[in-house]
């Protein structure tokens, strides 16, 4: 058998591989691609279970087209234990109507993923989740699904099924309307649950009867409108770990015992803001302006907060200093993001307490910006990621301060 | 202290929770001593093993703030990861590192997580080599891994006509 090339020490564009992958673009190091020189099939060795996990991973019709690669993979597509598709219309929903139909009867389902639905008639979509119900799915995801409002039915099947664990649904309506949940909701099983409906409105009552239901839900994401005029929503699951809730209702009551991380976003001032959850270990608000006395409380607690903002620093002075770690990727169109004078602090740009991490958004070239962040922490901090070379930071500015230049590592 | 013995013999002492990160060896320990043989195991394969776990680890120990949305999207390789725990974005991209291997060492550490039953290093490994196999052509994937075509033409054909539909684009 032929065997590779050695990896090439000088780096061309053709040692690369660009990966398409439900419409993001990837690219890979041919290096790792390469395979051992030894000419040994390693992959083929490895037990049907770890084969059958590998091709879990991929989508559906990429598992499928394995089959060609050797007789030991001829088979192996009928007894995976996912199905994953994308760009779903009327006439994919007919692939996904044959593989059902040729995959061997018997053998469960783990997990079931349909991205950019877009289906007219729902009978379809009705029968895959039959089947997946009855084939013991546990992890099912249906993406970027549109003209939901006319397959009700998919709505009732889902709601009512109590092996499901996690459930991550994202409609996009055709107009915005009021989401109705199915009267019947049994979820009992279910840890994660993910749920967007923006611009779409979910009712106070209906959310509170979602959640009753779910009495082991460990993790929410909720995105989703809510009546401007409503009391507020009250969110109280006593096994609940992590919430997010993005944005946040102008009203908001959290009453979660266990919970251990909280991530709040918002557009506007929240009105009224009661949080009972004894166990917290992590907060992150993104700009936390609009939680007021909520925002500023936090400066006392032994949590792990977290600030990511959209707007300039230059409002850190209403965020207490306490708060250690910053996040300021979200809008990177803004140079002046790291800039301001926190309270306290005597020097443009000094975050002071001890600062845990720090992301820079990419387009930092400004120069007048180089000297925008100094650090005066001596605790445990780092710097995260993001190709920020361009900015660093002058001593002189700095008076026995820690400081580095970027980038930073470690 | 627990103590591994590789299968060419070597001895590696680490902490109890680096070692269970393991399942077996917790439900090992649990009803026998602290020496554990790990004979299919060899030493090479066991350090990236114990890298990995205490990393992990020291990680799962001490809660860090969990990643933003934005940052674990773009440090994740992988669509799916919707299941997942939320995780810091800093062990991700150790995670991505420790991935970087050639096809061969991956498997060894696949097996040998495998049969330590340590879940999420299997996933990871796992993901890894779906990754490598993602968007390319059956002829690609065969060079890549050294899998022998071990059908005639004919029956290739065959195949790719009984399953046309997983063959076009649209």
């Amino acid at each position: 058998m032929e065997r590779p090339p050695p990896p090439p020490l000088a780096l061309s564009m053709d040692d690369f591989v660009w990966i398409f992958d439900d419409g993001c673009v990837r690219l890979h190091h041919r290096f790792y691609c390469l395979p051992w020189p030894d000419g040994e099939d390693y992959l083929s060795r490895l037990p049907d279970a770890l084969l059958l996990h590998i091709l879990s991973f991929l989508p559906t019709s990429e598992s499928v087209r394995t089959s060609l690669l050797a007789r030991r993979w001829r088979h192996l597509w009928a007894s995976v234990p996912a199905i994953d598709f994308f760009f779903i219309t009327e006439p994919s929903a007919k692939k996904i109507g044959r593989f059902v139909a040729s995959r061997s009867g018997s053998c469960s389902i783990s997990r079931l993923r349909l991205s950019r639905l877009a289906l007219r008639d729902g009978a379809p979509l009705c029968d895959w989740l039959d089947y997946a119900k009855s084939h013991g799915a546990r992890d099912v995801a249906l993406l970027r699904f549109s003209d939901w409002e006319h397959i009700p039915r998919a709505f009732d099947i889902l709601f009512d099924w109590p092996s499901l664990v996690s459930l991550e649904l994202q409609l996009v309506p055709y107009n915005p309307c009021v989401f109705r949940l199915p009267d019947r909701i049994v979820l009992s099983n279910l840890k994660t649950l993910s749920l967007s409906l923006d611009p779409s409105e979910i009712r106070k009552e209906s959310l509170a009867r979602l959640i009753s239901s779910c009495p082991n839900l460990e993790e929410l994401t909720l995105k989703a409108r809510y009546a401007l005029w409503c009391d507020a929503i009250e969110i109280a699951a006593p096994n609940l770990l992590r919430l997010s809730l993005r944005p946040a209702p102008p009203k908001l009551r959290i009453i979660c015992q266990k919970l251990q991380w909280l991530k709040l976003t918002s557009r506007d001032h929240v009105k009224q803001l009661h949080v009972e959850a004894p166990s917290l270990i992590s907060v992150q608000l993104r700009d936390p302006w609009c939680f007021g006395s909520f925002a500023r409380s936090f400066g006392n607690w032994p949590v792990n907060n977290t600030i990511s903002t959209r707007r300039a620093m230059q409002r850190l002075d209403e965020v207490p200093n306490a708060w250690r770690s910053f996040w300021a990727l979200e809008d990177s169109r803004r140079p002046g993001i790291i800039q301001g004078t926190p309270k306290g602090s005597k020097c443009p740009g000094t975050i002071q307490g001890t600062l845990k991490g720090l992301e820079v958004p990419h387009s930092q070239n400004d120069k007048k910006d180089r000297r925008a962040i100094a650090f005066s922490s001596c605790g445990n901090w780092k710097l995260c990621g993001s190709s920020s070379a361009n900015i660093s930071c002058e001593k002189e500015l700095l008076s026995g301060a820690y400081y580095a230049p970027f980038p930073f590592k470690g | 202290m627990i103590k591994l013995v590789s299968g060419d013999g070597a001895e590696f002492e680490v902490e109890e929770e680096v070692a269970f990160q393991s399942k077996i060896i917790k439900d090992i320990v649990a009803d026998a001593d602290d020496v554990i043989p790990l004979p299919t195991v060899s030493s090479k394969v066991l350090i990236q093993v114990i890298e990995y776990c205490r990393k992990h680890a020291a990680v799962n120990s001490f809660p860090l703030s969990p990643s933003s949305s934005a940052a674990a999207a773009a440090s994740s390789s992988s669509s799916i990861s919707y299941s997942k725990p939320v995780s810091d974005p800093a062990l991700r991209a150790w995670d991505n590192e420790f991935v970087k291997l050639n096809n061969s060492s991956l498997f060894d550490i696949v097996i040998a997580a495998n049969y330590l039953d340590i879940e999420e290093l299997v996933d990871l490994v796992l993901e890894t080599v779906a990754d490598r196999i993602k968007g390319k052509q059956a002829q690609e994937i065969r060079r890549q891994f050294n899998i022998e075509n071990d059908f005639t033409p004919e029956e290739e054909e065959a195949l790719r006509r009984e399953n046309s539909w997983a063959f076009q684009n649209n």
